[in-house]
Formats: structure tokens, C-alpha cells, sequence
């Protein structure tokens, strides 16, 4: 019965999130690095692919997400991912592609405890390739072989510096992670700071 | 490759669990990460921390060398292989080099790894301050606090008693002067190579329970006085009666019957390749 | 019939039964595959009926699906590993968001004959039940009476 009905998506949860995950672990692993993830988003219909291939790779029943207000997004989540809606305070995972509502982002994701800085946010925010200026910035931190110099669009610049202003007392703090549209991923976790 | 069972083994939600707490290790460097440990047909102490970490990273294109004290050969690691083997199907080795993903119980190899590897540990202890402080509830809270006293307390004592410390492996590290970290029970001859490595270290507790990680170029120093440094275990005038290696972390073997004691090296297939060298 | 009726009725019945209705709603409309039907764990929760608790049991194993029928879903959950039922589900379920499904007489009878079949199999014990009185301040007198239906 399976083999005559078509299927929506051709992006295989068991492989193909594997594949998700080892490109978000080299990221994290190695901030700056940037890998692509469009040949898996494209496997994968809806308003984001994107935001849905990550979140078909790392979310389910156990963890939660907010979507900023994206609420065909956050359908498409919850029926493919069953993970929970909450808000920006308390979600595990939070998906965010408007640029005016980051600075809300990062002031109110959770940030963990000391005890338990597991129980912190990772804020997935996608920008568009567009012919704005970027600018660079030095960053260090574990991952990072001395110093690295990261090219980005400014609004990625300005989420990063906007993190560092938080002051979060390490360990706790949130991870970022930058998806632009046309695939590429990079990530600057907690640790990762701008040098002066 | 059994088709009854989920490809490698775990259904999809402990995969994703355990990816979750990878990246929260990795964000988070020496710091132990809480886990849904699963259950697995190998028992608990048997490296069920490390098999969930290899089976929640393992995908067709890997390459897995799993070893066992630095041997592919041993039953421990030729069990856990084909145990992988059953549910991935995936390519295996004893080349460290050809390796994309490796999981060791007590031994990191000696030649160094490089960036699109990742080396698993297995860990009996995650917890460095156990023999400080006996309650979880405790040692959580000393390292909330970032209070390691106790520890600082224990390597004075044992300076002041025996003139040196007295931990011959399982030596604690401090990673980022943050967390003091368990390495599990590698040699202190293995404890450099954990500092600002070009590879991704990944250690699991399977009874315990956690996971923790060292990111590539993570600073990573062993637990020492500014004026008694740390020391590795020293070979001097001994060398592998196989390949003639002085450099290596050698295994002691004792003949019973000549009373004769000789060295060789741990890591089996490191001592195969300088041997297949020198016979070319 | 209301969700929870409708998910009772569906996963007491055979098998052949759902392939029988699904292949029915087949017969006018081309449900697609959202979620393909996959085995997955689930941890399953009781009340303990002593301290009115709740607790995980433990893990069972279901399979469940995701199907869409013009942009309508429908979604079924299954103990069990039987995933042609259960994708069978899925549409059923789908042809009933979408208002589509025309077998509802049907499952009404299949539900009077499963709950028959309940009540036969219940009768038959309540031979076996034993009347307990208890001294002990924790276990209320006879546990029949904190059974839920």
C-alpha cells in the first residue's frame, strides 16, 4: 500500500538527519567553518525547508521550539516533529528569520543555570544572501585555532556582539547558530567571544 | 546488516537525544552533560556510553576503528565492531589514519588525529570529583561553583605524603579554566594530546549516564602545581621489543616461565605500521 | 465521533478491517505521504492507583504516520509495529478532518462489537475478583472503586 502513495518530502529521517547532524556537530565543533545543508532542505516542502531540515534533525516530542510568530512554521513543526510550542523564554530551540524581532531574541532566551547550563536556548536565525555590506570580525574561543575571522552580513555581526553584551555568566549563556538562504550554516556557541 | 532493527540499533528519538546532548557538550567544553542512557544488548561497564555516541554519529560513509588499551584485537573492541557492524553495515579498520570515527576504551592513539575525525571515549567515572566527594548532588554543586578545593586538597596531601601525586591515569584536567574534567582511564601519558587538538573528543558514561566533549583546539591542562609540574609515565631505556619504538606508551608483559619482563606497544596498529616501514 | 472514540475504535479493530475502509477512501481521493510510517519508542504513562501518582510504566514500541489529504492531515499512533495499519489509520483519519468519510455507520458497529466483546471478556473475571478489606491507612477498601471505565 506504502509503495503507491507519493510521499511529500523524500528527506529520510533516518539517514538524512544523520547526515544534518554530522554538518551542525562539524559547526559547532569548529566555529567559523561553514558547511551547506541545501541538497537536504530540498528535500523537504514547506514554508521553510531550511528552518525544517534542522529541526527535523534535532527536535521531537522532547524538546521545544518557538517560531517568532511563524505560525505556519511552527504548524509544519509540530506535525512533522511533534515537538511542543513555547515561548521565547523557555523554548529550547527558538527559529528566527525576521531581523527586527532578534534583539527580543537574545535579550529573553533562556540561558541555563550553573548547575544545569544544558537547559539553555539555540537560536537558529536565517539571513538573506542579499548585496548588503557584511562586515568581519575576530573571534576566539575552543573550536578556533588561535583566531579566526568571520565575513557575515552585519545583522549576523550585530546578533553575535549582541550576545556577547548579555554578560552571561559562563557556563551559562545561549548558542547561536546562522543559516543563510542559500544554505550555508555556521555556528558560534557560548565560549566563542569577539576580540577586541 | 540486521533489517529487523532500526538502522544502528537505537530508534530515531534516543539518537536524537543523545545528538542533542553532543552539541550541548560541545558548546559547553568539560562540562558533563545529563542523558537518557539507553539500554543496550551489552551490558552496563561494557562501553555503552561510547557504542551510544558511535551509534548516534554513524552514518554509511564513516570508516569505524574501535579499540580496546590500543588494541583492534582485543574482545572487547573485535565485540563492540561487530555489534556496529550488525546494525550499520559500515566500513571498518585498523588503519588509525583511514578512520573517520574511533571508539577507545582507555588509550587515545598515538598518532595524532586530525580535524574530520572524532575520537569516542569510553567512560566507566565521568565524575573527576568522585573521589573527593562520594554525592552526586554535591559534586554538581562544586562544579555550579566552580569549587575544586577538595581536588586542589587531595593532590597537596598526596605531595606532601609520597613527594608526588599519586593518580596513575584517569588524571583530572581543567578544560578552559573552567571545568575539571575526567579524561577516563587513559595513561597521564595520554593527557597531552588532549590539549588543542585538531580532532573532536567525545566521552560516554553509559551507567552514569553523561556525556562531555572536548572541541579541536580546547586548552586542556592537567591538574598541577605551578612548582611541582605535571609528569607522564617515563619509559626511559625501555623500548618496544616489536618495532624498537621508544616514543609510545608501552604494555609490560612478564614471562612466567623465563621471569623475563619485556615491553611492547600498546597501540597494536601503530606498532604494525612502524614495523611494516622498517621491513620495506 | 469525537477523537478520542474515534482512535479507540480504530485501533481495536483487525487489521483487515482498516485496510477495508482506507482502501474505501482511496476510491475518491489520493492521500499523500507526509510522515512515512516508522517504529518509534514511547514511554507509556499510569496513574498508580494507591497514591494517585503518575508514573512511566515503561517503553513501548508504536509506529505512527502522517498523511495529507488536499492539505488536510491526518495522523494515527499504533502499539505495535504493524505499519500498513497503521498508515491505514492515518488516512481514515485524514478522510474525516477533511469531512470526506462516508463509513462512519461502520465504525459505529465496530465499536458496539468491540465493547461487547469488553464486556464479555469482563464478566468472565469478576468470577475471579477478590473482596479485599484492608487495615492499612494507604490502600483504600476495595480497589474496584477507583477503577476508571
Amino acid at each position: 500500500m506504502t509503495l503507491q502513495l507519493t510521499k511529500k518530502h523524500s528527506f529520510d529521517m533516518v539517514f538524512d538527519s544523520q547526515k544534518v547532524f554530522r554538518l551542525i556537530l562539524e559547526v559547532m565543533s569548529n566555529p567559523t567553518r561553514i558547511a551547506n545543508i541545501m541538497e537536504y532542505a530540498d528535500r523537504l516542502s514547506g514554508s521553510n525547508p531550511l528552518f525544517l531540515a534542522i529541526a527535523m534533525t534535532l527536535l521531537d516530542n522532547e524538546a521545544s521550539v518557538d517560531t517568532c510568530g511563524d505560525h505556519v512554521l511552527s504548524g509544519e513543526i509540530v506535525s512533522l516533529a511533534l515537538a511542543r510550542i513555547e515561548t521565547v523564554d523557555t523554548a529550547d530551540f527558538i527559529f528566527i528569520s525576521d531581523e527586527s524581532g532578534i534583539k527580543d531574541v537574545i535579550e529573553n532566551a533562556k540561558c541555563g543555570t550553573l548547575a544545569d547550563p544544558q537547559k539553555s536556548a539555540t537560536v537558529v536565525m536565517q539571513y538573506q544572501n542579499d548585496n548588503r555590506p557584511g562586515s568581519a570580525i575576530t573571534l576566539a574561543g575552543p573550536g578556533i585555532d588561535g583566531q579566526a575571522v568571520l565575513l557575515a552580513p552585519q545583522v549576523a555581526i550585530d546578533a553575535i556582539k549582541l550576545r556577547d553584551a548579555q554578560n552571561y555568566e559562563y557556563p551559562q549563556g545561549i548558542d547561536l547558530l546562522f543559516i543563510s538562504g542559500n544554505g550555508d550554516l555556521f555556528a558560534i556557541p557560548r565560549m566563542v567571544k569577539v576580540v577586541e | 546488516m540486521n533489517s529487523n532493527y532500526n538502522y544502528a540499533f537505537l530508534d530515531e528519538g534516543s539518537k536524537r537525544e543523545i545528538r542533542r546532548s553532543i552539541l550541548k557538550a560541545v558548546a559547553i567544553p568539560g562540562y558533563q552533560v545529563p542523558f537518557g542512557s539507553r539500554e543496550l544488548p551489552i551490558g552496563r561497564g561494557w562501553g555503552t556510553g561510547g557504542i551510544q555516541l558511535t551509534l548516534s554519529l554513524i552514518g554509511p560513509s564513516d570508516t569505524l576503528k574501535v579499540i580496546d588499551q590500543g588494541s583492534d584485537e582485543s574482545v572487547n573492541a573485535v565485540n563492540i565492531k561487530k555489534f556496529v557492524c550488525l546494525c550499520t553495515d559500515v566500513k571498518t579498520t585498523i588503519d588509525t589514519r583511514d578512520a573517520t570515527l574511533i571508539q577507545t576504551r582507555h588509550r587515545i592513539p598515538e598518532i595524532p588525529l586530525d580535524n574530520g575525525q572524532i575520537l569516542v571515549f569510553q567512560v566507566p567515572i565521568p565524575e573527576p570529583l568522585r573521589i573527593v566527594e562520594a554525592r552526586e548532588e554535591a559534586t554538581k554543586k562544586m562544579h555550579a561553583e566552580k569549587d575544586y578545593a577538595p581536588m586542589w586538597l587531595q593532590l597537596y596531601e598526596s605531595l606532601v605524603k609520597y613527594k608526588k601525586v599519586t593518580i596513575p591515569s584517569e588524571y583530572p584536567c581543567m578544560v578552559e579554566g573552567r571545568y575539571v574534567m575526567n579524561p577516563s582511564p587513559i595513561p597521564k601519558f595520554d593527557n597531552p594530546k588532549l590539549h588543542k587538538a585538531e580532532c573532536l573528543y567525545l566521552f560516554g558514561a553509559g551507567r552514569e549516564k553523561k556525556i562531555y566533549a572536548i572541541p579541536p583546539h580546547t586548552e586542556v591542562l592537567p591538574l598541577a602545581f605551578d612548582d611541582v609540574p605535571f609528569e607522564r609515565e617515563s619509559f626511559l631505556g625501555k623500548k618496544c621489543r616489536q618495532c624498537g619504538s621508544e616514543n609510545t606508551y608501552l604494555d609490560e608483559i612478564f614471562d612466567a616461565q623465563t621471569g623475563e619482563k619485556f615491553y611492547q606497544c600498546s597501540d597494536t596498529s601503530y606498532c604494525l605500521e612502524a614495523r611494516s616501514h622498517v621491513s620495506k | 465521533m469525537d477523537k478520542r472514540r474515534l482512535t479507540k475504535v480504530l485501533a481495536r479493530a483487525d487489521r483487515n478491517e482498516i485496510a477495508a475502509l482506507s482502501a474505501n477512501v482511496q476510491k475518491s481521493h489520493r492521500p499523500i505521504i507526509v510522515k512515512e510510517p516508522a517504529k518509534t519508542l514511547t514511554m507509556i504513562k499510569l496513574r498508580d492507583p494507591v497514591k494517585q501518582g503518575m508514573f512511566y510504566i515503561g517503553e513501548v514500541i508504536v509506529c505512527e504516520a502522517v498523511v495529507e489529504i488536499d492539505s488536510v492531515q491526518g495522523a494515527a499512533v499504533l502499539m505495535g509495529d504493524d505499519l500498513e495499519k497503521v498508515l491505514g489509520m492515518a488516512i481514515i483519519d485524514a478522510a474525516v478532518n477533511l469531512e470526506v468519510f462516508e463509513d462512519l455507520e461502520k465504525l459505529e458497529g465496530l465499536e458496539k462489537e468491540q465493547d461487547n466483546r469488553v464486556k464479555q471478556e469482563y464478566a468472565m473475571t469478576l468470577n475471579t475478583m477478590v473482596n479485599f478489606e484492608s487495615m492499612d491507612q494507604e490502600a483504600p477498601d476495595d480497589l474496584a472503586a477507583n477503577k476508571k471505565a
